[in-house]
């Protein structure tokens, strides 16, 4: 078939550097009517900007919250192979910072899941000073 | 012609109406992602300070505050924004 445009082609432009950038063309433009599709398959009632901003927040968060959970395995398994390494070696008492790292990790795992807890209850405890006057013009 | 001499009047009503329209969407969505990014920052230091911990360096945890602090402040300043305006127009002019 993209043979027998190009002869057909070959009627009409004679130079083959015309030639390629008309197929070329006519390639973007057969691409473009083809996904056009695309453009127009989203939801017939879309929601607005806030619940987009929102939505990708959420999902942000929850890609922040898994990372939170690898690192707690991981902390909880590098910072007792440490202890338990001290120990083999003869210093027991790092071992009592262990508890202390680990009680900071979960410390810290417990803040990344409640994040949004917490930055909604800052929010609507802030909410009360938001300006609701309109804008004064010199 | 009466619907025109309406639209006239309206517009000479209040000139920058539709201005102020405009510039309050746009502190309402200034405002919405300020709020996102108090909550990005609170669940980012918060891995952050488990990072630092997991390593071996966990007095990173006390800037989280500070962090936390911070974000709480400039959150308060977008809600005011208006206010903060208002006031330094009425105090300039």
């Amino acid at each position: 078939m993209i043979r027998s445009i190009c002869s057909h082609l070959g009627h009409w432009v004679d130079d083959p550097t015309t030639r390629a950038r008309v197929i070329g063309f006519l390639g973007a433009l057969v691409l473009i009517v083809a996904q056009q599709g695309v453009a127009f398959a989203g939801d017939p009632q879309p929601g607005g900007m806030s619940d987009a901003i929102a939505n990708l927040a959420k999902m942000l968060i929850d890609g922040i919250i898994a990372l939170a959970a690898i690192l707690l395995a991981v902390g909880i398994a590098t910072n007792f192979v440490t202890g338990m390494a001290e120990t083999m070696v003869g210093r027991p008492g790092g071992l009592s910072s262990t508890w202390m790292r680990v009680a900071g990790i979960v410390l810290c795992f417990v803040g990344a899941i409640f994040t949004i807890t917490i930055a909604n209850t800052i929010i609507d405890t802030l909410k009360a000073y938001k300006s609701t006057g309109g804008i004064t013009l010199p | 012609m009466i619907h025109n001499g309406w639209v006239i009047a309206l517009a000479l009503a209040d000139p920058f109406g539709e201005l102020r329209g405009v510039v309050a969407e746009v502190l309402t969505v200034v405002i919405q992602i300020t709020a996102v990014l108090l909550a990005l920052a609170i669940a980012a230091g918060f891995l952050e300070a488990q990072m630092s911990f997991v390593a071996g360096a966990p007095s990173i945890l006390s800037e989280l505050w500070f962090k936390i602090g911070a974000v709480i402040i400039c959150l308060i300043i977008a809600l005011t924004a208006v206010s903060i305006s208002n006031t330094l127009v009425s105090i300039l002019f």
